[in-house]
């Protein structure tokens, strides 16, 4: 109990600092931001990276968001989320945005919503649990959407609670559950697929 | 599977950690807070100055074209209608409508006189008496009216005055200031003599100067 107190404590000890800090970047101590982003730039990094592979292309993503933060820093408000959260919301557009012009050959699989519907729940449960098709579910991740890829990463990479990832992505909970399950439906039928083909 | 209201998917889970263990393992090189930083004091925060003037000046435009027009609204028939209500000191009809803080009247027989030369329109308004259509040009009207009375007050006019006086002052200064920016900016960007410093004139705009010069002055 003592223990979390001491925890709480340091947190918002941490915080209270954290608000110091922006406020006088915000007074015009530029240089202090070099402190802010080092906290948080190889988190933005190891984000920025699950889409963008290449480290070089990665690094300079990153360096965007940590400016695009500075240039919005003013209007960050410590009420609506935490730092970390707000940056997260900052490279997740970014990266996303990058993704979408630097590469528009995305390969995509559309199902159609009567595959979806015709796989019932428990099959998706036993193939999404399964751990012997590992391989091709990394191949039916790599067939999704950037976003869809970037909400399941967050999802069970991260096992972020719906509500951060709602205030990342800027989508309802309630629309983020219905395409989470949508998600699983159809990485259950491309592993189907997928594992039929190499049968064949 | 489902616990806690989180899938459990375990394989999928696994799949994901391998996916990205080497977004996992990246790091950033050793130079990247200083290329960081100078990223960012090249990019000074956007106060956008220029915005300034630009919001002055049309704030300024604006309420020009509104005084403009106002004034041009009053034609000569207006005018003598005008007089003549006044003159006749007929009843007036006051409605409810209200334009910002003001409170119009509007002359019954003006209404009347207006009503035969404006094309009727709807928008019912809830004005007391009979003449429907009147009233509906009334409102159509009440801009001019609104205007007729806002000049006849003294206390009005100062205000405007004072109000364009001060418009006019905030464009000067930041003119000034956007061409004093651009001074400074091109002294520091361009390759100068030596001895050719900035410094700041009798009515505050930024010269480049010699420094002979300066030991002549």
């Amino acid at each position: 109990m003592k223990r979390m107190e001491r925890q709480t404590g340091n947190t918002s000890e941490a915080l209270h600092d954290e608000t110091v800090l922006i406020h006088r970047i915000l007074d015009g101590q530029t240089a202090l931001f070099r402190q802010l982003a080092g906290r948080y730039a190889g988190q933005v990094l190891q984000m920025v990276a699950r889409l963008i592979p290449s480290p070089e292309e990665a690094e300079e993503v990153t360096q965007d968001v940590l400016i695009e933060a500075y240039k919005c820093l003013s209007r960050y408000d410590s009420r609506q989320a935490t730092f970390q959260t707000w940056l997260m919301r900052i490279a997740y557009h970014t990266a996303l945005k990058h993704y979408r012009q630097h590469h528009k050959h995305i390969r995509t699989i559309d199902v159609e919503q009567q595959r979806l519907d015709s796989i019932p729940d428990d099959e998706t449960d036993a193939l999404l649990d399964d751990t012997d098709r590992l391989t091709f579910m990394e191949r039916a991740i790599d067939m999704l959407k950037p976003d869809d890829q970037m909400l399941l990463s967050l999802y069970y990479f991260d096992d972020r609670p719906i509500r951060d990832i709602a205030s990342i992505t800027e989508h309802s909970e309630g629309y983020l559950r219905s395409r989470l399950q949508w998600i699983r439906k159809r990485l259950a039928i491309t592993i189907k697929s997928l594992e039929s083909n190499e049968n064949k | 599977m489902k616990t806690n209201e989180k899938y459990n998917d375990r394989g999928l889970r696994l799949a994901m950690k391998r996916k990205y263990e080497d977004a996992e393992r990246m790091k950033l090189s050793d130079d990247f807070d200083d290329r960081l930083m100078q990223q960012i004091e090249q990019k000074p925060m956007h106060r956008h100055l220029w915005l300034y003037p630009v919001v002055g000046a049309v704030a300024a435009c604006i309420l020009l074209l509104l005084i403009l027009n106002i004034g041009q609204g009053q034609s000569p028939r207006q005018a003598a209608t005008t007089d003549k209500s006044m003159a006749t000191n007929s009843k007036s009809v006051t409605t409810n409508q209200s334009i910002g803080d003001h409170q119009i009247k509007i002359d019954d027989h003006q209404i009347c006189n207006r009503a035969a030369t404006t094309v009727q329109s709807g928008g019912n308004k809830d004005t007391n008496g009979q003449q429907q259509g009147h009233k509906r040009t009334a409102t159509r009207e009440i801009p001019d009216t609104l205007g007729n009375e806002i000049w006849q007050n003294p206390e009005n006019v100062e205000r405007a005055i004072r109000i364009l006086a001060d418009c006019k002052a905030t464009i000067q200064r930041e003119e000034q200031e956007m061409r004093n920016m651009v001074i400074e900016a091109t002294f520091r960007a361009t390759p100068q003599p030596a001895s050719a410093v900035l410094v700041t004139n009798e009515v505050g705009d930024y010269e480049v100067i010699e420094t002979k010069r300066i030991i002549e002055i």
